[in-house]
């Protein structure tokens, strides 16, 4: 709709503050987004749905003694803020005292100039907009003719402007951009059904390639079909930097501090301790540089940074917010996160990968040997033990021989143990995959071993 | 006329507006919604409270949708949102109309009570609920190491304007209740939730398996029956299901595939209405109208009143869930399977609370006449399918291994995977025991709370993975 985004977010955030602390709240803390986005839904090179839409709200986080109430609203006049103000000092009324609550210090984040915020994200014409969808789907049928159905074609975009105020003197506000273009197609060859899906986010409106993204996924579906069934047994594998980024995504809950104070992560205990392959390094890098969860500073105004988590296979540190850093005796790492106004700040990484490696794709293939390169993984949440890090789940990929691809498989799992697998990385790739809207980054892996149970 | 968020005349001038700009059918949404959110974690309980107001608009033409909304009722947004849809109506070129619209208000049986309702109970007897189930869940196993209850409760009213004149005003009132056990045994950690959601006022936590009591006791029962649990046997094996929550897998299997827009695009049941999909015991059932369940709902998020709409008639694919702009792609009737989130998502077909109707064998009959395989009582984790293919998984809650048709031992971390097709041919039992469990909330790109059910049933053969070790 090409309404400017008001930027002066303070004024509110004061006037909020103020109420709360006159309507008794020991501390206060707001959070204000405002934000304008396009969605484009695309079926056999039409529009299925088109979404443009404003959205804003606030946030509030109140102190009563130490005792923490939230509460949230999208409307920003008097009798609303009011109402909002007594609501959440109610909250904090009824919820547990707790030493450790606390709001950020003011603390100036680091002077790096981000990149995250890309103005033709919003200025570009919403025609220009819909021919991005209409390419997700066109250059991934013009991939192969085989490719006869799409699923999920959809373009996505948005600015947003975020700010975070209390009353120890935080008060910040930035402004964010993000382009993403997700591509869900089949394969059909008269026997087979195969599907593809691939993805891409940038904050830059003009890096992001439609095409690229439709024709991944139509390549990813073409390779699958004709798939054999696998002899079951222990075999070493290659998973792709998809496949790696989808357990990463159960890894970063592993790390959150709040988890592991409150004994809900196996990782507890293991701080010091070497849980990887030598190999391995990952990182939660807050002030990643283009990065679609980069900003300066956290969901409650403390400022992001880079944290070493895994390094050469040692679990170096977890993540905090100040919070949990409270609580640990240590500094927050900046990772208090947010889904938007209406959520409670929760430990969460930002932009979270594993180090990439030296080693190319082919040179993977041909260290392996004989083995299964997998591409696709199905509904890991659903057969991943949260408590042991137990997986057992669908897969789908190429069987290797002689470091070549020889042909596709499909009908058999994959099972082992998270750790298990981490400490039996032999080699990684060396290009980093960023998927789930860039929260999180992976090369390739090449694992000594895991279990398949195919026929 | 009641105490509308809106005054219709208004909504219906937008209406006119969209229907002039090419509209074939248009409607006004107006959502307010107001919340608790409970959450008691390591012994301390914190509050948080939600309001929120906004409204949608959305239209059809020539079978693409377009919508916007705002924050908010105030008239300048909804003028610049209409006039946001009306552009893109404008480009797209159909026309426009100029209809007369007579209003009416309809009508539906209600589908829940609402006894006590939620926003007339005292905060107290809400932390009250998070604190007992707390306690209880504690004391309930001496190797529980970690509670985590959430307790949510939500209202949403929502008028509903269309083209063809309706009114619509729903006043839902949900209650969820989730309890997240962690039991420490020989260092190892182990976990096991219980939850549910009902479409009810705070009288549900009263009803007896339902009680913060019940579901602390449950989900603690769960995460101490994996102590001694083995990994699986794996293959393929004949799967038997207890009744309720194990629906989640026709959900899965199938329920999606039956989604209009996916068939639209070709699911792996596209073009097979009025043939043999599934075994002739299997009647596959998808019903708005479920009492108390958060699956229900009196209208959809497009004023048609909810239905019960049947999918599969002894073995035969008769229906798909539609929302109205598929409905009109096809030229049918709305199944008033449109839902939305919030008003901020674009309605879409979703489905309700999806079941298989009853049989006629025994339970008992179907387990004494299972040699080998393995027995389900709950889905944990939930599950996943590509509607492309039809292939799916779906995590192992409770589950045993059966041996000369008894249950043994107890299964950890198992999954069954398949394909959805297969599956509905391979099913050669139906018990008549019918449960239906407000199962939680489903995605796709949008949340929104649905049931499912089933009574005890078997699949000849599934895969079944988990057998590490």
């Amino acid at each position: 709709m090409n309404k400017p985004l008001e930027t002066n977010l303070s004024d509110i955030a004061q006037k909020v503050l103020d109420l709360a602390k006159r309507g008794g709240a020991d501390e206060a803390e707001v959070f204000i987004e405002r934000s304008s986005s396009t969605t484009v839904f695309v079926k056999d090179q039409a529009i299925e749905n088109l979404t443009a839409k404003d959205t804003s709200g606030l946030g509030l986080r109140v102190l009563s003694g130490s005792a923490l109430g939230f509460g949230s609203s999208n409307r920003f006049n008097q009798a609303s803020i009011e109402k909002l103000v007594m609501d959440t000092i109610a909250c904090a009324r009824g919820s547990s005292p707790d030493e450790f609550n606390c709001f950020a210090e003011s603390k100036a984040p680091a002077e790096i100039d981000l990149q995250i915020f890309d103005k033709n994200v919003q200025s570009a014409p919403l025609d220009d907009k819909i021919k991005r969808g209409l390419l997700l789907e066109s250059s991934a049928r013009a991939f192969d003719r085989r490719i006869k159905r799409t699923a999920y074609i959809v373009y996505g975009d948005g600015v947003s402007t975020t700010g975070v105020f209390n009353t120890r003197g935080v008060a910040y506000q930035f402004s964010a951009s993000s382009s993403q273009g997700v591509s869900w197609v089949a394969a059909l060859d008269g026997k087979d059904t195969e599907s593809g899906l691939a993805e891409d986010a940038s904050t830059n409106y003009s890096k992001l390639d439609c095409e690229a993204i439709g024709r991944e996924a139509a390549q990813k579906a073409v390779a699958l079909l004709g798939g054999e069934k696998v002899q079951s047994g222990k075999m070493p594998v290659i998973l792709d930097g998809r496949t790696v980024g989808e357990f990463l995504d159960f890894f970063s809950r592993l790390i959150s501090a709040d988890s592991v104070q409150k004994g809900k992560s196996m990782l507890a205990g293991k701080l010091g301790q070497k849980i990887a392959s030598s190999n391995i390094s990952i990182f939660d890098d807050g002030l990643l540089i283009g990065g679609l969860q980069s900003a300066p500073v956290d969901g409650i105004g403390y400022p992001q940074q880079k944290t070493v988590v895994i390094e050469n296979g040692e679990l170096k540190t977890f993540v905090y917010d100040c919070y949990s850093g409270k609580k640990g005796n240590m500094p927050s790492t900046g990772n208090a996160r947010r889904e938007s106004y209406r959520s409670r700040p929760i430990v969460g990484t930002t932009n979270f990968y594993i180090e990439r490696g030296e080693t190319g794709r082919e040179d993977l293939l041909a260290e392996m040997g004989k083995g299964i390169l997998i591409t696709s993984i199905r509904g890991l949440f659903a057969g991943l033990d949260v408590a042991t890090g137990d997986f057992s789940i669908p897969a789908q990929g190429m069987a290797i021989q002689s470091g070549k691809a020889d042909h596709p498989v499909k009908d058999f799992q994959i099972s082992g143990n998270l750790f298990k697998m981490l400490a039996d990385v032999l080699l990684v790739g060396d290009e980093l995959v960023w998927s789930n809207a860039g929260r999180y980054g992976a090369p390739d892996i090449l694992v000594k071993e895991l279990s398949i149970a195919g026929s | 006329m009641k105490n509308y968020p809106l005054d219709p005349e208004l909504g219906f001038a937008k209406i006119s507006k969209m229907m002039q700009a090419g509209a074939e059918w248009c409607e006004v949404l107006v959502e307010d919604t107001s919340s608790w959110y409970l959450i008691r974690d390591d012994k301390k309980t914190n509050v948080s409270n939600s309001s929120s107001i906004g409204v949608s608009v959305y239209a059809v033409a020539s079978g693409k949708s377009f919508h916007s909304c705002c924050d908010g009722v105030e008239s300048d947004s909804i003028n610049r949102i209409t006039d946001a849809v009306c552009a893109s109506l404008k480009r797209e070129g159909t026309g426009g109309s100029n209809p007369h619209i007579e209003p009416f208000e309809v009508t539906s049986e209600p589908v829940q009570d609402m006894l006590e309702p939620l926003d007339e109970v005292a905060l107290s007897r809400k932390l009250e609920v998070a604190q007992v189930a707390d306690e209880v869940a504690r004391g309930a196993h001496p190797k529980v190491s970690q509670i985590t209850v959430v307790y949510h409760d939500l209202i949403r009213k929502a008028l509903v304007l269309t083209s063809e004149g309706r009114i619509a005003w729903d006043n839902r009132s949900m209650l969820e209740l989730a309890i997240m056990a962690f039991l420490r045994v020989d260092g190892e950690l182990i976990a096991s939730t219980d939850a549910y959601g009902a479409f009810s006022g705070f009288e549900v936590l009263k009803e007896k398996e339902k009680t913060p009591e019940a579901i602390a006791k449950e989900a603690v029962r769960k995460a101490a029956l994996l102590i001694d649990a083995k990994p699986s046997p794996e293959g393929e094996m004949p799967v038997v299901f207890a009744p309720g929550n194990p629906g989640v897998l026709f959900h899965e299997a199938c329920g999606h595939s039956f989604e209009a827009d996916f068939i639209q695009k070709g699911s792996s049941f596209s073009g097979k209405m009025g043939k043999k999909v599934a075994s002739e015991l299997v009647t596959l059932v998808d019903s708005g109208r479920w009492f108390g369940s958060s699956g229900s709902f009196m209208f959809d998020d497009q004023g048609n009143p909810s239905q019960k709409t049947t999918l599969i008639e002894n073995g035969i694919l008769t229906n798909h869930l539609y929302d109205m702009r598929t409905a009109m792609i096809d030229g049918v009737k709305s199944t008033g399977n449109g839902r939305c989130e919030t008003f901020r998502h674009p309605p879409i077909p979703r489905m309700s609370n999806t079941y298989v109707e009853n049989g006629a064998d025994s339970p008992e009959s179907i387990l004494a006449d299972t040699k080998s395989g393995i027995y389900i009582k709950s889905i944990a984790r939930g599950g996943n399918v590509d509607v492309l293919s039809g292939d799916f998984v779906v995590g192992v809650g409770e589950g045993y291994v059966i041996e000369n048709g008894k249950p043994t031992y107890a299964l950890k971390n198992a999954t069954i995977s398949g394909n959805g097709q297969a599956v509905l041919l391979d099913i050669d039992a139906v018990a008549n025991n019918l449960e239906i469990r407000s199962s939680g909330r489903c995605g796709k790109g949008q949340s929104v709370p649905t049931g499912s059910g089933l009574p005890t049933l078997r699949v000849r053969k599934m895969i079944v993975g988990g057998g590490r070790k």
